[in-house]
């Protein structure tokens, strides 16, 4: 196990470091953070329980009333309910998930924090959780939308001038060259992607971590902390997606299986097949919801983890003269 | 840090030497970069042997002989340089850059033998041909999150360890004012630099060597809090006019080190 005899790391992390490290504190807090991981992903599979039982619950009124139209009163006013239920219970799961970072974040300082404490922090910010999630998918979904559109016109332009609009077939040397600035331009397009997932990869944490900051602020502020570290960040993001591949692989074959054996048994049976399809499907839905669960607090904590560092990198956290 | 795991090596001279072990975030980036690199450069003998082949079977077929086992030949001969190109890259590297690769020195890790000695061709041999087997279903990641000397398969059959290069020599050498120099030389006179302990040293010279790559302001603020714990640490009133927070905090570093080769002598 780690015997470390320096007190403080005040080094910034190479980035295989920050892979790591958050593996070790994955291992050692597993059973502290597996619960708040549980609370997190159930928050968030309420809405969908509530809508599947609101949509049973018009099903059957208009089954007893035989009226189309019967449950339209009921399903209009459930909608409503269920999209408040639905705000509700994400601010809820992003507070679990910002809670499982701010406690590998006071590990890392070597400063834990007591759970309850924790917990009262990031409960009283969760709207504020919410409004950052709002945040990031306007800037995510504008910068989406630009990218896809310079795309789509340099493609359209290439295809004209390559094209051409006199008929005929353009010359091999011509399409060998606009095939490549096609691929060129895919690429681009990609690479944009990555850095946009790489400078939006931990907008919450300054919110889950610092005093007084609004979600506009803690989105700003890890946008400010990623300047001149995307490369860096984005190698995080790619390794640690490479070590959990085989967990994914895991779950694809669990989830794989169950379909293959309703096939097989029951293939003469058209009734037994309707209910072994939906059996399959809500044990691929599980594989996938026990996955998300042992998974997320890994990602928690790789975000404690960049955002530690990066801190230290840009900013000199934990640079001071020891009290005496 | 204190996520990482070390060891405690007794070399066969009886030394003691601890390492901080490689850790799997950066042999997962090592293994990504060397794996790229391979990829690269065995495309590029696909593309040289496909072409070399073609001309081959052509200048053959105007021989007018019977040259019909020829492509089979020309199969068998591909696979086995692509197993000696695959096995090659890691064996010839590890051995002759003292068990490193090109991603293992971009990432600063080194492969050593469990007595800390460095590895030689028996070990990167061992090690490149029972890779096949750690990257078959990941158990090789497997092996090295939950083994306690982080070992895949091939690193148990070679008897080695994969460690982090100790830095710290390569550290970039730290720029000091010529206002700072002149205040060193007072500094003795002006405040008492025997509070300064080692600990402090290192977080002013950290400090020096990394300001630069902070953001302006962090660094407006860091230096500024530095300076004022260090002057109430010094006993200093206040700092002579004229002086920024930077050159205080040069001013002690330069003035301890001076003290420091005082006492030596």
């Amino acid at each position: 196990m780690a015997q470390d005899s320096r007190s403080s790391p005040i080094e910034p992390l190479s980035v295989g470091n920050i892979v790591s490290s958050g593996f070790q504190l994955y291992r050692e807090k597993f059973k502290d953070y597996l619960p708040i991981a549980l609370a997190a992903v159930g928050w968030s599979l309420l809405p969908i329980l509530g809508l599947i039982g609101l949509g049973l619950i018009v099903a059957a009124i208009i089954g007893a009333t035989q009226e189309p139209t019967a449950g339209g009163g009921i399903a209009v006013l459930g909608f409503v309910a269920m999209i408040v239920l639905a705000v509700f219970c994400s601010a809820k799961s992003l507070a679990n998930s910002a809670l499982i970072t701010r406690l590998a974040f006071g590990e890392l300082k070597n400063e834990p924090e007591a759970l309850t404490d924790a917990r009262r922090f990031v409960n009283s910010r969760k709207w504020s959780f919410f409004a950052v999630q709002i945040w990031v998918g306007l800037i995510a979904s504008g910068l989406v939308l630009g990218v896809y559109i310079v795309a789509g016109l340099l493609g359209f332009a290439l295809f004209a001038a390559v094209g051409g609009s006199r008929g005929g077939s353009p010359s091999p040397g011509l399409m060998i060259i606009g095939g490549l600035l096609l691929l060129l331009i895919v690429v681009a397009a990609i690479a944009a992607f990555f850095w946009l997932s790489a400078r939006l990869f931990a907008t919450e944490v300054p919110l889950a971590i610092e005093p007084q900051i609004l979600p506009l602020q803690s989105v700003k502020r890890f946008w400010s902390l990623t300047k001149g570290n995307v490369w860096r960040v984005f190698l995080v993001l790619l390794i640690t997606f490479t070590i959990t591949l085989p967990l994914y692989l895991v779950a694809q074959v669990i989830s794989i299986i169950p379909q293959g054996l309703v096939l097989g048994l029951i293939r003469d049976n058209p009734d037994a097949l309707v209910i072994g399809n939906a059996l399959s499907t809500l044990i691929s839905y599980a594989v996938g919801l026990l996955l998300s669960i042992v998974v997320l607090p890994l990602w928690q904590i790789i975000k404690a983890a960049v955002y530690y560092d990066l801190r230290t990198r840009q900013e000199g956290f934990g640079l001071k003269l020891r009290d005496r | 840090m204190r996520y990482f795991n070390r060891v405690s090596l007794a070399t066969p001279e009886s030394v003691e030497l601890e390492f901080t072990l490689a850790g799997i975030g950066s042999r997962t980036l090592a293994l990504t970069i060397d794996y790229s690199i391979l990829t690269l450069i065995i495309l590029a003998f696909w593309i040289i042997w496909f072409v070399v082949a073609i001309g081959l079977l052509g200048t053959l077929e105007s021989f007018g002989r019977d040259y019909s086992s020829a492509p089979l030949w020309l199969i068998a001969v591909f696979i086995l340089l692509n197993f000696l190109l695959w096995n090659g890259y890691f064996i010839w590297f590890e051995t002759i850059w003292q068990g490193q690769t090109p991603g293992k020195r971009w990432v600063k890790i080194r492969v050593v033998r469990d007595d800390g000695r460095p590895v030689r061709l028996v070990q990167a041999t061992l090690r490149s041909l029972l890779r096949p087997i750690d990257d078959f279903c990941f158990i090789g990641a497997l092996f090295i999150l939950f083994s306690k000397r982080e070992k895949r398969i091939g690193d148990w059959a070679a008897g080695t360890i994969v460690i982090q290069e100790s830095q710290g020599d390569q550290k970039s050498a730290i720029a000091l004012s010529d206002n700072a120099q002149t205040l060193a030389a007072q500094l003795p006179d002006l405040a008492d630099l025997n509070q300064l302990l080692p600990d402090d040293y290192g977080v002013i010279r950290e400090y020096l060597q990394r300001r630069t790559a902070m953001t302006a302001q962090a660094h407006t603020e860091k230096s500024m809090e530095l300076a004022r714990q260090l002057r109430s640490l010094l006993a200093m009133e206040t700092t002579p006019p004229n002086t920024t927070s930077d050159d205080f905090l040069e001013a002690v570093f330069m003035a301890y080190q001076q003290m420091g080769d005082q006492k030596q002598y």
